[in-house]
């Protein structure tokens, strides 16, 4: 049994279960939306067995023989609603009881055969920026500062900024995502909110590259003819849409590229590679869920059947 | 233009050469561009060449100069350094479905009895995403609400609805269908009284004079149908765009791979056959890999590769062809109606 943990409206999660039923394969899809009990785990001398309640079907952990975190969280059950404050401080402490038997859910899982995992979630961009570096890729010059002094210490003639976080927040119930601006320098006050400030490469094109099973699936964004995508990619003009083509990554930046994924333990994730007009490839950031199907469709990879029998192989 | 750079053509920019034109299938974009057999010729000879050399070549025709600035400004084109014309591969062709049947037409009238919600059922687990619901005959908009509403819940993703044309109530009740079943994309009035068609964000209405037979068989490849993307353009390399995957259930429940009437192969009655028993059945896949590369004049035609034709091919003298004749001619680059 495949489990795929994923949310109600993630339609790359479908086609790859399309593939999965192709090859007539018995999974099971949680999303948040579907609640969860814990039937029994039981740790004895002999035995381990961790069953949890899906939608009235049991589940035991023993029968999975793969899992792919693609994104969400098991929600389970909370047991006790009241208002009153005794019950307060009381649900907190059985909400601590279950979050240990969650996290121990998540680590049981990490051991199966996996792509992904929920504790890469909170990617931190910086650290990812660093490794990189020490890796030997190449990386736009970056400075985190909150005051005008400090920004003269960058050594970049253009600058840019953006999110240091995943670079999305909400406002009721609207998601909203921040995208890469340029600087201008006469416009910046004397103090700030410590914030991101990275040199301006200026580029051919960008790579947006799948990571999966130590292969690369790459294709070139040709962003940089077209006003509205020069700074941002995804600042789309659906008129005419930047051209993106299969692309093949220099064996010395894959090999680089590697060595980051390992040392980060990252097994897939999406990649994004600047080339610059100097042909340098500046590393941008790694993203351990990603778009894949920006990457598959116009690479005509089949990114979906891959994961398909990357869950399957025994 | 920089003259010391290298030509290369973006791989989702494809020529395909007819007979007496070539066409560009912009798969990025979904569009396509009509060009000359010697534009085509120097794109397929002449990529990856120095530009200066290419000019050179043609002995700095301006025509050529013209030409590769057309490329350029249209975006089908950009120029790179030498060392670079190896990071970018061609696009391949491959083409792969998850889905055992891709769509289905599924034929009804008041005596087609067998449930429906079974068909669904039996198309879902085949992977079968896009119904086209054919109804023969006045019913009421109950009986087609009750025949949707079996798809609730299902992994179907659009269906395209055939009625015939009552009056002008039958199109706010098509409005009124599509706000409870988005899966409902598109409807078909035939035997109407005018034409007309009606764009509603995710539905399109069409009212049409004519009649059942003429939209089902559709007579002949219309242009209104071309249609230029990845998917496509790779299925019909390799299969025939309208017939591979494909399963029709007649109004007397008959399992068949075509709509022809000549056509009278049937694969079972599905109150007693069950679809996933007569999909690997060769006669039922007969028709599945005839490409248009292998069917007569079509296979001269620039247009192969967006025509998605319903004609039924036909097997004689080991060559395929069509019976009814098309209205375009590849050889001239006319159309007659």
């Amino acid at each position: 049994m495949i489990l795929i943990l994923s949310t109600q409206d993630d339609l790359a999660t479908n086609r790859v279960i399309d593939w999965l039923q192709f090859y007539n394969k018995p999974f099971i899809r949680i999303n948040p939306e579907d609640s969860i009990s814990i039937k029994s785990i039981t740790i004895s001398n002999t035995d381990f067995e961790y069953i949890l309640g899906v939608n009235g079907k049991e589940i035991k952990t023993s029968e999975i023989t793969s899992y792919w975190y693609r994104r969400g969280e098991f929600n389970f059950e909370a047991s006790l609603k009241n208002n009153n404050h005794v019950d307060l401080y009381l649900n907190r402490y059985l909400g601590q009881e279950m979050k240990s038997t969650k996290d121990f859910l998540y680590l049981i899982l990490n051991n199966k055969k996996s792509i992904g995992n929920i504790q890469h979630n909170d990617t931190n961009k910086l650290y990812n920026l660093l490794t990189a570096k020490q890796c030997g890729l190449k990386i736009p010059e970056t400075l985190i500062s909150s005051s005008k002094s400090q920004y003269s210490n960058i050594n970049a003639k253009k600058t840019i900024t953006k999110a240091i976080s995943n670079g999305f927040f909400n406002i009721d119930k609207y998601a909203v995502g921040t995208l890469t601006k340029t600087i201008d320098k006469e416009e910046i006050q004397d103090s700030f909110f410590p914030s991101l400030i990275q040199e301006h490469i200026e580029k051919k094109y960008e790579l947006r590259i799948f990571y999966i099973k130590e292969q690369f699936y790459s294709t070139a964004i040709f962003s940089q003819q077209n006003k509205k995508t020069k700074v941002d990619f995804r600042n789309y003009d659906t008129n005419k849409p930047n051209r993106v083509v299969p692309f093949k990554l220099p064996k010395k930046i894959q090999k680089k590229l590697k060595k980051l994924m390992s040392i980060l333990d990252l097994n897939s994730g999406s990649i994004d590679i600047m080339v610059s007009k100097n042909d340098d490839y500046y590393f941008l950031e790694v993203n351990p869920i990603g778009q894949f199907r920006q990457v598959s469709y116009p690479g005509n990879y089949y990114l979906e059947q891959i994961i398909a029998k990357e869950l399957i192989d025994e | 233009m920089d003259n010391s750079k290298y030509l290369k053509l973006f791989s989702d920019c494809i020529p395909v050469k007819g007979a007496s034109r070539s066409c560009i299938y912009d798969l990025g974009r979904n569009t396509y561009q009509l060009i000359p057999n010697a534009l085509y010729e120097l794109l397929v000879t002449d990529e990856g060449k120095k530009i200066s050399d290419i000019i050179e070549q043609h002995d700095n025709h301006p025509v050529i100069i013209e030409y590769l600035e057309f490329l350029l400004t249209s975006e089908f084109i950009y120029l790179c350094d030498k060392k670079e014309l190896k990071r970018f591969p061609k696009l391949t062709h491959k083409y792969l479905s998850p889905d055992h049947i891709t769509n289905a037409i599924l034929i009804r009238d008041q005596k087609s009895n067998f449930d429906f919600k079974t068909i669904i059922n039996q198309l879902e687990e085949l992977g079968c995403k896009h119904i086209q619901l054919i109804i023969t005959e006045d019913i009421n908009i109950e009986i087609l609400k009750s025949l949707i509403d079996h798809t609730n819940k299902s992994i179907l993703q659009a269906i395209d609805v055939t009625i015939p044309w009552k009056n002008n109530d039958d199109i706010q009740n098509i409005i009124e269908l599509n706000k409870q079943n988005k899966r409902l994309k598109r409807v078909y009035f035939y035997n109407a009284d005018h034409n007309e068609i009606i764009n509603k964000e995710e539905l399109d209405i069409l009212i049409l004079k004519n009649s059942k037979e003429d939209i089902i068989t559709n007579s002949s490849p219309d242009p209104s149908y071309f249609r230029v993307n990845m998917t496509l353009f790779n299925e019909s390399l390799g299969y025939n765009s309208f017939f591979n995957r494909k399963l029709i259930i007649d109004e007397k429940d008959n399992i068949k791979r075509t709509l022809d009437q000549k056509d009278t192969k049937i694969f079972g009655n599905i109150t007693s056959t069950k679809i996933k028993e007569i999909i690997n059945d060769e006669g039922f896949r007969k028709y599945w890999n005839v490409n248009k590369d292998s069917i007569k004049t079509c296979k001269d035609c620039e247009f192969r590769h967006m025509c998605v034709d319903t004609r039924t091919p036909i097997h004689e003298n080991q060559e395929w062809h069509y019976e009814k004749k098309c209205s375009y001619d590849p050889y001239t680059n006319t159309w007659t109606n």
